[in-house]
């Protein structure tokens, strides 16, 4: 079955080729609210900052009055805002996607279109998040991480992400496993294949979503240790002090002049972050968990905005582990497993623990760490000899 | 599970085992890696150096030594106290390999280990220093596609232990890549002796770079504004240093904290001003030339000056890139392209054929009258130090390396300019960039300039048409030289600007996701735009038929499935 369906009713695309309909599938219609009020917020926050900063220049430039630059300001960040709603309004609804055997195909547009593959044997890991506006109306992002730029897929429901990062994990490990077996030689394909004929992607079916069940929910094992992350987070509540005095003396030497409440606000601003700082891993650090399955590992974290993170075992190209001074005080280790994966993510996400390609695995016990390392490098070498094996025996029987 | 033991040379023979320690002959090396570790930052330096010598200054305080000779205490202290740190790190560095992985472990205080499944390991690089071949050592790499840099490095190996190592590696992993043997003095061989590490086959020499053509290169390297605004930039921060340095040294600090530390920036316009006519001063007793009498002479003083700094600016640039890419030697086997080059400390690229995502052609104008462009080839690490640059390469050579690289598949694509197979973009694409030139650029740019420099409205009529003819010329020559070529395995496109040409070509089986996308005016006129994006880039198509880019995405991801690679 051929990739197709552009410039088509979303709901049922004619094939190029067969007259098979495929069954796009849609958001949740609540990604429309949450897009809004995300639009409405960077529109503030950011856009209206820009926008002074720009009035600002045009009215030094052409001496226009403030208070007529201010109103123009307002105005344009208004348009702005109505602008980006209404194409928020139009464009969302008609986002959907497709998923089949070989790879994820995510449609965007109102009235241009956009189609975007990622075949399944390019993706080193999958991940979901799930933002604190996410949380307010039951969303996640499917975050699906590849050499380069990884891809986020925001505003699925949080079931389907669940069913759709299992089906990932499986199939990448199933992939890896045809390698060989069912696939065609690369000589034989470029001789039946014509580009101006356009021969179908064979052998890619498109899976229903009612199809596929979510897996159980596996056995978590902790990891963390919230004195160890408290003692961690020490030097940043000191760098914060630091900083809050000089944003402090800037301010009261630029604007206020008046310096009586410096100390107070100043102590009264540290103060609160400091204790978020501290506070934050004692909430967090026993919601953080680990588990090792057959083909993967899954790490969860966070407590507000939160990340689950699938690695197939398949996908790990090295693991070590790490241990600090004070963390050999507290007996602890951490475990960084890398893979071919880049930390960039388009949709502008920053990973939750996970820097580059590596991803850690902080305040492990030292006996932990060193179990779960070779754990995890006892069952890469057995995915590995399992599929060398396969590949044996097709060669043998071809 | 772990066994320390490294008594006796004999058992480092043994490939297989428990951990081991490498020879101490290498501990020059562990302190040259020490010491450039702590030179690697500011704030290490500050903690390396602080750290150990505060302690002495302060039991020193009080004894009645002259300050010079406290000083001096404190750094021969540190300087031991490094080399004890590094000889340290050396005795807590060990190894293992076994029949699953290699593992290596380090650190004195904060502990590491590391540990690289055979089965994922890409490369496996030797090294040989000035001391290894001294001593007939060896450094092996072990890198997998994780991370930029090498996973797990062993130095110190006797060369028959490195030799043994290899076979293991290959026997372990038979789909490494590439098993590559560089020294890091030019042109040697990893020989010694009878002993002799298994290279993947022997070297060609393919181009060589230097005396006249390094000059002509160095010529057509461009970069002249970049280089007088370097220039200036530089001399802004020294100014800038000067003024602050000379504010602390003088001026006590007496009053209010803030106006004392940022005081003196407030003054600084003042300040500049009250140097310029210092330095016009001392110019005109100088040379006996009165400048501020006449304005001509004031502005031939700074034409001249700004044409001095951009001189020294473009000379250290150029000095530069001759340092960088003497005697450039360009070499290749079955598996890898080589780059050797150097003025004094010789550098060596490796290039993996395999590895490589993009192979770029470029011409800028002196080039194109020379005829001669720049050869990039992007490995799946796109830092420098995976990229290969060759410049002032002819059409012919560029053909050729790309053949090397891609092999037969490179028949389909060229890397000519002038090259009749390169399919033109539609018509429409011209008409839409004039669009976005008339309806969007120019008015952004015309309220841009004129906001920003107010002088340029007394010539808003000259300066509003100059920029959208600009915009339009610039549009016709990009569209005029765009064009690509879809091979069976690869795809080409040739870019350009008002000068210049850019050609650059992807195989197909290195893409990682693929994107058609249509605006409304293609939906009506069933186009789109095609954009295939790999691990170092993207490279789009536009204007194509629809028919067409679904076929040839098809065609790609057709080719990303019949292939075993599992990430390139």
């Amino acid at each position: 079955m051929d990739v197709s369906g552009l410039d088509s009713d979303p709901s049922s695309a004619t094939t190029e080729n067969a007259e098979t309909i495929v069954e796009w599938n849609r958001f949740p219609t609540r990604i429309v609210f949450r897009r809004v009020i995300s639009a409405c917020l960077s529109t503030t926050l950011l856009g209206l900052p820009i926008l002074a900063g720009l009035g600002w220049v045009a009215g030094w430039s052409y001496s226009i009055d403030q208070d007529l630059m201010v109103r123009i300001v307002v105005a344009c960040w208004l348009l702005l805002l109505i602008a980006r709603v209404v194409e928020i309004l139009l464009v969302v609804p008609k986002r959907c996607f497709l998923l089949r055997s070989l790879d994820f195909t995510l449609r965007t547009g109102w009235l241009g279109r956009e189609e975007l593959i990622i075949p399944f044997s390019r993706v080193q890991e999958v991940e979901i998040r799930c933002s604190i506006l996410d949380r307010f109306f039951r969303l996640s992002s499917l975050v699906l991480k590849q050499p380069g730029e990884s891809e986020a897929v925001k505003g699925f429901d949080p079931i389907v992400c669940a069913i759709l990062r299992d089906y990932l994990a499986r199939r990448i490990l199933e992939i890896v496993e045809l390698d060989g077996k069912d696939s065609i030689a690369v000589t034989e394909l470029s001789e039946k294949c014509s580009f101006v004929d356009g021969t179908p992607y064979q052998d890619n079916e498109v899976i229903p979503l009612h199809a596929l069940q979510q897996s159980a929910e596996p056995t978590w094992h902790s990891f963390g240790h919230v004195g160890r992350e408290i003692f961690g987070r020490l030097n940043n509540v000191w760098l914060l002090a630091l900083f809050i005095l000089f944003v402090a003396l800037v301010l009261y030497s630029w604007f206020w002049k008046d310096t009586s409440s410096l100390e107070l606000t100043m102590i009264l601003a540290w103060g609160f972050f400091s204790v978020r700082t501290l506070v934050y891993p004692a909430l967090e650090v026993p919601r953080r968990g680990y588990a090792l399955q057959e083909s993967e590992i899954l790490i969860k974290r966070g407590l507000i905005a939160t990340s689950r993170l699938t690695i197939p075992f398949e996908r790990i190209q090295d693991v070590s582990s790490s241990s600090g001074f004070i963390d050999r005080r507290f007996g602890l280790s951490t475990l960084h497993i890398s893979a071919a994966s880049s930390g960039a993510v388009s949709g502008g996400f920053i990973s939750i623990g996970s820097s580059g390609s590596s991803t850690s695995l902080e305040g492990l016990g030292l006996e932990e760490a060193e179990c779960l390392r070779l754990q995890i490098l006892n069952r890469v070498s057995k995915i590995r000899d399992e599929g060398n094996a396969s590949k044996t025996t097709t060669e043998d029987d071809s | 599970m772990t066994q320390d033991s490294t008594r006796g040379s004999d058992k480092q023979e043994e490939v297989v085992g428990e951990w081991k320690r490498t020879s101490p002959l290498v501990i020059p090396l562990f302190v040259a890696q020490h010491f450039k570790s702590i030179a690697s930052s500011v704030s290490s330096t500050l903690l390396n150096v602080a750290g150990p010598a505060a302690p002495v200054l302060l039991l020193l305080r009080d004894v009645g030594l002259n300050w010079k000779w406290r000083v001096l205490f404190a750094i021969v202290f540190t300087f031991l106290f490094q080399i004890c740190a590094a000889i340290a790190s050396y005795w807590f560095f060990r190894y293992r390999i076994d029949r699953d992985s290699v593992s290596i472990k380090s650190g004195i205080l904060a502990k590491h280990q590391s540990d690289v499944p055979w089965s994922q390991v890409r490369a496996v690089n030797v090294t040989r220093g000035a001391i290894d071949r001294l001593f007939r050592l060896g450094q092996v790499s072990f890198d997998t596609a994780g991370s930029q840099s090498a996973e797990i490095e062993i130095p110190g190996l006797k060369l028959s232990h490195t030799a043994r190592l290899v076979e293991h590696a290959r026997r372990a992993a038979p789909e490494i890549e590439t098993v590559s043997c560089a020294s890091s003095d030019s042109g040697t061989h990893l020989e010694s002796g009878d002993e002799e590490v298994q290279s993947d086959g022997q070297q060609t020499a393919l181009f060589e770079l230097s005396g006249i053509q390094l000059w002509k290169a160095a010529f057509c390297q461009g970069g002249e504004i970049k280089a007088v605004a370097k220039g200036f930039l530089s001399l802004a921060g020294l100014y800038v240093s000067l003024r602050m340095g000379l504010h602390f040294l003088i001026e006590d600090w007496n009053g209010p904290f803030f106006p004392y530390l940022f005081g003196w920036l407030v003054d600084l316009p003042k300040d500049f001003q009250v140097d310029l006519m210092r330095l016009l001063r001392i110019t005109e007793s100088v040379f006996g030339i009165s400048l501020l009498d006449s304005q001509s002479r004031l502005v031939i003083f700074f034409v001249l000056l700004t044409f001095t700094i951009a001189l020294f600016s473009l000379i250290a640039d150029r000095w530069l890139f001759i340092k960088k890419n003497f005697g450039l030697v360009i070499s290749h086997d079955e598996t890898r392209l080589i780059a050797e080059s150097g003025f004094v400390s010789k550098t060596r690229i490796t290039v993996m054929k395999d590895r490589v995502q993009e192979i770029s052609y470029s011409w800028n104008l002196r080039e194109r009258l020379l005829k001669r462009g720049k050869v990039t080839l992007k490995q799946s690490e796109s830092d420098t130090e995976h990229m290969l640059n060759v410049p002032f390469v002819d059409t012919e050579m560029s053909e050729h390396l790309a053949e090397l690289v891609y092999g037969k598949d490179a028949l389909d694509t060229s890397p000519n300019f002038n090259s009749s197979r390169f399919l033109r973009i539609s018509r429409v694409s011209f008409l839409i960039d004039l669009a976005n030139v008339f309806l969007f650029w120019t008015p952004i740019v015309i309220a841009t300039g004129a906001t920003l420099v107010p002088y340029l409205r007394q010539y808003l009529w000259p300066y509003a048409l100059l920029v959208p003819l600009c915009g339009v010329l610039n549009a016709w020559l990009s569209w005029r030289k765009d064009g690509y070529i879809v091979g069976k395995r690869c795809v080409t496109r040739r870019a350009g600007g008002l000068v210049g040409y850019k050609i650059r070509t992807v195989r197909m089986e290195k893409v990682q996701k693929i994107t058609i996308t249509q605006t409304i005016i293609q939906r009506i006129r069933s186009t789109c735009a095609l954009n295939i994006r790999y691990a170092v880039g993207s490279m789009g198509v536009p204007y194509l038929e629809l028919d067409s880019a679904k076929s040839m995405r098809t065609r790609v991801l057709q080719v990303v499935e019949q292939e075993e690679l599992k990430w390139t």
